[in-house]
């Protein structure tokens, strides 16, 4: 398991981080989730010991300072450009290979899982975003890690890419390793992830399952479709159901509406019913909800 | 890939020899690298052979051949080999930041202190190696034209004083590279300084109103790897010898080294 506990960065007068506290558990993936701004990347260079602040955080039981060879345990992905221009990907991921005594035939076996076996060779100056992504990938894989800490690696992927990341990162996570992965793409990670930890503006919102950050940050809403809606709408209203929107197509929305019940009064009064659905809360709506007052950077309004 | 076991080995002793086989990874897979110790065994012998050929006499004295076969760096205010060496030393450092890979060498060796000795480690024996070469193919090249160089034991002081005087200019620049994180400045202070910087000072010293210089400017660092190459290990007339110049390079070497460990102890990387 990774432990962070009480993480605090302040740069000048801004606390990028404050008091920041979470468990990533071993066999799932657990996505971390933010405004930008929020303090993700900051965070995770804390858990590393790249950048000075307060707080632990430790890998099994030992903070990362204290693991001999700590490519071995932990791999990450911090930046998907961080290699020299004219250094071919293998020789790239060969300095980092001899850093923790791993045999060079690895370096061949994670470039070809990354898929770059044909781009080994080849200066990375010239890499496109995703390939630069699969490098850094490569290179977070190539100590056969425990423990895997990726910010967006999904960045310049392709949709193929995307998926299979996905794939790889469940895989792993199906080994046994712990994984926690940064991430803009909201719907891939209601794919990927089994855990969350959202944070904004520096602090922990939430920690826990998907289902339950969903849970607690939505409200189930049932769709009614009928001819009678006007009709329908009062009688909801009069039996306390609610509240109730109306779609522009003119479907009800009954928030915390109940279909057994709804169906129940409407056949009470005779009323026909074209659809009774209950509409499932996405990630993105809870994640919105929950980080509502904590986006450090909004657009203005347009049009 | 099966879930590894945690690998817990060595020690500080560990993680330096750890990075010390990556640094030499590093130097050996950038074509910088090959390109200014090109340069340097190419050019530093040359100079060897044209400063021979230059001398009006065919047999070379023991100061000739120290002002040989350091390629002038007993005279010059800049050591060609030195300088080439120092920026080999800020390259090496600043496109750590310039390119982003600060983070992951950081991550493959969190001890900092492990990674600067490690690189400082390869780097001077990288720097004396080169100096070495430099002045034995030097010597190959002015004895093959007919210039014998003189290599009694003064002059074999030297060339060892010439080792740790290009080792220094490698720590030089890496250590500049850390404070700086820019090679461009690097370079810059690397030159301006033994050129420009120093030689005022030294002239000014030798008026009126600065003469109160005068003591200092003979310490001043680049000054001090100049008579460092001197064959003169001490002298009696006040000037200054060999050795405690090389004493007061090292010194301002370890200075800048000192403040760079300083800087990447306490940065964000």
């Amino acid at each position: 398991m990774i432990a962070v506990r009480h993480l605090v960065k302040s740069y000048g007068r801004v606390e990028a981080v404050r008091d920041l506290s979470f468990d990533v558990r071993p066999g799932v993936v657990t996505g971390f989730l933010g405004p930008n701004g929020a303090g993700k990347s900051t965070a995770l260079r804390l858990m590393l010991g790249l950048d000075r602040g307060g707080g632990t955080t430790t890998f099994g039981d030992r903070p990362y300072h204290r693991i001999a060879r700590p490519l071995r345990v932990v791999g990450a992905v911090l930046d998907a450009a961080a290699f020299h221009p004219t250094r071919t990907a293998r020789n790239h991921l060969r300095l980092l290979a001899a850093s923790a005594a791993v045999d060079d035939a690895r370096v061949d076996d994670v470039l070809d899982l990354v898929g770059l076996a044909d781009a080994a060779d080849r200066r990375p100056g010239g890499f496109s975003l995703g390939m630069g992504q699969r490098l850094a990938l490569a290179a977070a894989l190539l100590g056969d890690p425990e423990y895997l800490i990726l910010d967006e690696p999904a960045n310049g992927l392709d949709p193929e890419g995307i998926q299979w990341l996905r794939h790889l990162l469940e895989h792993l996570a199906a080994q046994g390793r712990c994984v926690l992965v940064s991430s803009h793409l909201l719907a891939e990670m209601a794919l990927l992830a089994h855990d969350l930890v959202v944070i904004g503006q520096g602090r922990l919102i939430d920690a826990g399952t998907v289902d339950d950050f969903v849970g607690r940050f939505t409200r189930r809403v049932a769709v009614v479709r009928s001819p009678q809606a006007g009709l329908l709408a009062a009688v909801l209203h009069q039996a306390g159901a609610g509240p109730v929107g109306q779609e522009p197509d003119g479907s009800l929305l009954v928030v915390d509406g109940d279909l057994p019940t709804i169906g129940d009064l409407a056949a009470r009064h005779g009323i026909a019913l074209h659809e009774l659905s209950v509409r499932t809360p996405s990630l993105e709506e809870a994640f919105l909800e929950a980080t509502a007052s904590s986006g450090q950077y909004r657009a203005g309004a347009w049009a | 890939m099966g879930v590894s076991g945690a690998v817990a080995v060595g020690g500080a002793g560990g993680a330096v020899r750890d990075a010390v086989r990556m640094e030499v990874r590093r130097l050996t897979t950038v074509r910088s690298t090959a390109v200014l110790l090109a340069i340097a065994l190419l050019l530093g012998p040359l100079l060897c052979l044209l400063f021979a050929l230059l001398l009006p006499v065919r047999s070379m004295s023991g100061d000739d051949t120290a002002t040989v076969l350091t390629v002038g760096g007993d005279v010059a205010p800049l050591s060609v080999v030195g300088a080439l060496l120092g920026v080999l030393g800020a390259v090496t450092v600043s496109h750590d930041y310039r390119y982003g890979l600060v983070r992951s060498v950081l991550a493959a060796v969190p001890r900092r202190g492990a990674l600067m000795a490690a690189r400082l480690t390869v780097l001077g024996v990288l720097a004396a190696g080169t100096a070495t070469l430099v002045s034995v193919l030097g010597a190959v090249l002015c004895a093959l034209s007919g210039r014998r160089p003189l290599l009694d034991t003064a002059t074999l002081r030297v060339m060892a004083f010439q080792m740790v005087v290009v080792a220094g200019w490698a720590w030089l620049g890496a250590g500049l590279g850390w404070l700086l994180r820019h090679a461009g400045g690097v370079v810059a202070v690397l030159l301006v300084l033994p050129l420009a910087v120093e030689p005022v000072l030294i002239l000014a010293s030798q008026f009126g109103p600065a003469a109160f210089l005068a003591p200092v400017v003979q310490w001043l660092p680049f000054a001090s790897a100049r008579h460092a190459l001197g064959r003169q290990l001490a002298t009696a007339d006040g000037t200054v010898g060999a050795l405690p110049a090389v004493g007061a390079f090292a010194a301002a070497t370890a200075l800048v080294v000192g403040l760079a460990w300083l800087r990447v102890r306490r940065a964000d990387a």
